[in-house]
């Protein structure tokens, strides 16, 4: 791993429904969670269907997980252990 | 990423107009805009264009021009098909459609609408593993009440090519009529509505390089249908409503192009498709929905298993790669493809199965690197979205199949 590499913290990030729906909910638990094992490491941002961010994504299926700009799901709570390996990937690019 | 830039694997959908259409079409769209139905020189000049294309469409399709309505696309050639023929025949007391169970919605809710609305009788044949329906299971299906049989000539989701002669010929036997939805099929892989013998043939330009908004239908004897659509006397008094003239101009150049390159296309998309169908070895837990050889030469559709579907397109798109869903999934909602769970798949099969359709145009390059992304954003999303001990499914893993709905 690159020391470049290693200051750059992982981005995760949820776009979910307005109001937020039970799956979001759930998914931003499991992202604060996979982040807080990691301190410093990992960012979380959280954006609404109505953000105009979305529109770069086009048809958006909430829950939408995109680590570090690439979509991880959409319609779907992650699986915290399989987006940690995910996180763990990006870290040691 | 700017639209010119992505890599479009989605021609089932639609595809660009070709370049040699694209310069046919510009005059009807400023100077020569004359209705074709007007007595004087502009009329008589949009007529003749409107004629032209008729022979041009009607040699893709070995049938005689003037055995060619034109329509507004595929949709209105099936609905035009499906109706025609019921409003005519229901008169006599035939009542009864049978249809394969992995027909095109416009097919099937024609049928559907007929069904609820106007007391048609309806039986869906089932197909098997591969979507193919068996020419003796359609024949089975036939009563003494049959009107007509339709079958699709290529599925739009998986590519499967359907037994089209044998049915037709099935259904001459029987004194059923045929209605063949070509709309995959027409200048993809040649077609000859005589040899196949079908009373009805549905086509749409989009499909082959013409404009969206245009489309045919051919019938064999016009003296059998009742026509839906009430007007003017244009089509021969078939289809009322000024012509799409750009549209069906377009229509006539590119069944012109098709046809001239229609092997050369061929070989190039067998090409781009050979290295996505070589995915399902590549990608585990991978196989491909269709039929391994009786499969237009474009199309690949794969089940990634427990990688969600919406999640790989919408990851492609973003890295400004366009591939399909299966049809029945709409932007927002998430069902299963009717058409894969009529073959067999369950429902987190067809969930996590795409469509890659290919063009003439597709380069080798692009569909490797598409190949390669693929196989990287299914690892991505099935890490993140699979249960956490799921194993791995062998080809005959129950995850893959879960029993085929429900069909008559």
């Amino acid at each position: 791993m690159s020391s470049e590499a290693a200051r750059q913290p992982v981005e995760l990030l949820l776009i979910r429904s307005e109001p937020p729906c039970r799956r979001c909910q759930d998914t931003v638990a499991v992202l604060q969670a996979v982040a807080e094992a990691l301190p410093g490491r990992v960012t979380v941002r959280v954006v609404s269907t109505e953000d105009a961010e979305c529109a770069r994504y086009g048809a958006v299926l909430t829950p939408m997980v995109v680590v570090n700009g690439k979509i991880a799901c959409a319609g779907t709570v992650p699986v915290r252990s399989g987006l940690e390996r995910l996180v763990a990937a990006e870290l040691a690019r | 990423m700017p639209l010119d830039r992505r890599i479009y694997l989605d021609w089932n959908a639609t595809g660009p107009v070709h370049p040699e259409v694209a310069d046919v079409i510009l005059p009807f769209l400023t100077s020569r805009f004359g209705n074709p139905s007007a007595p004087y020189v502009l009329g008589r000049d949009a007529f003749d264009a409107v004629e032209q294309s008729r022979r041009q469409t009607a040699l893709l399709l070995g049938c005689a021009p003037k055995q060619l309505v034109f329509t507004s696309g595929g949709t209105e050639a099936n609905n035009l098909a499906l109706k025609g023929a019921f409003f005519s025949g229901a008169a006599a007391g035939r009542r009864h459609l049978v249809i394969s169970a992995v027909e095109h919605p416009s097919v099937l809710a024609t049928c559907e609408w007929l069904r609820q609305q106007h007391g048609a009788d309806l039986t869906q044949v089932p197909v098997d593993s591969t979507g193919r329906v068996d020419p003796e299971q359609v024949a089975a299906a036939f009563r003494s009440d049959t009107l007509l049989v339709s079958v699709m000539h290529a599925n739009n989701e998986t590519g499967t090519l359907q037994p089209v002669g044998a049915i037709a010929e099935l259904a001459r036997r029987h004194g059923v009529l045929s209605h063949v939805d070509g709309v995959q099929a027409a200048g993809r892989v040649a077609v000859d509505v005589s040899a196949i013998g079908c009373d009805l043939y549905s086509v749409s330009a989009h499909k082959f390089g013409g404009m969206k908004g245009a489309g045919a239908l051919y019938v064999r004897d016009a003296s059998g249908l009742e026509w839906a659509q009430q007007g003017g006397r244009q089509e021969h008094g078939l289809r009322a409503g000024t012509e799409n003239v750009p549209g069906i101009v377009a229509l006539g150049k590119a069944a012109e192009v098709a046809l001239r390159d229609l092997d050369a296309n061929r070989a190039a998309c067998l090409r781009t498709r050979a290295v996505f169908d070589d995915l399902a070895r590549k990608i585990p837990m991978t196989r491909m929905n269709g039929h391994p050889t009786e499969r237009l030469p474009n199309t690949t559709n794969l089940c990634c298993l427990y990688a969600d579907a919406f999640s790989v397109v919408l990851a492609l798109s973003v890295q400004g790669v366009c591939v399909g869903l299966g049809s029945a999934c709409a932007s927002h909602a998430q069902e299963p493809s009717r058409v894969l769970r009529a073959m067999g798949l369950s429902n987190v099969a067809a969930l996590c199965s795409i469509r890659v359709s290919t063009g003439p145009t597709t380069s080798l390059q692009d569909a490797e690197f598409v190949a390669h992304l693929l196989q990287e954003t299914v690892e991505r999303v099935r890490l993140v979205t699979s249960p956490e001990q799921i194993g791995v499914c062998d080809d005959d893993c129950p995850c893959f199949t879960g029993g085929t709905i429900g069909v008559e």
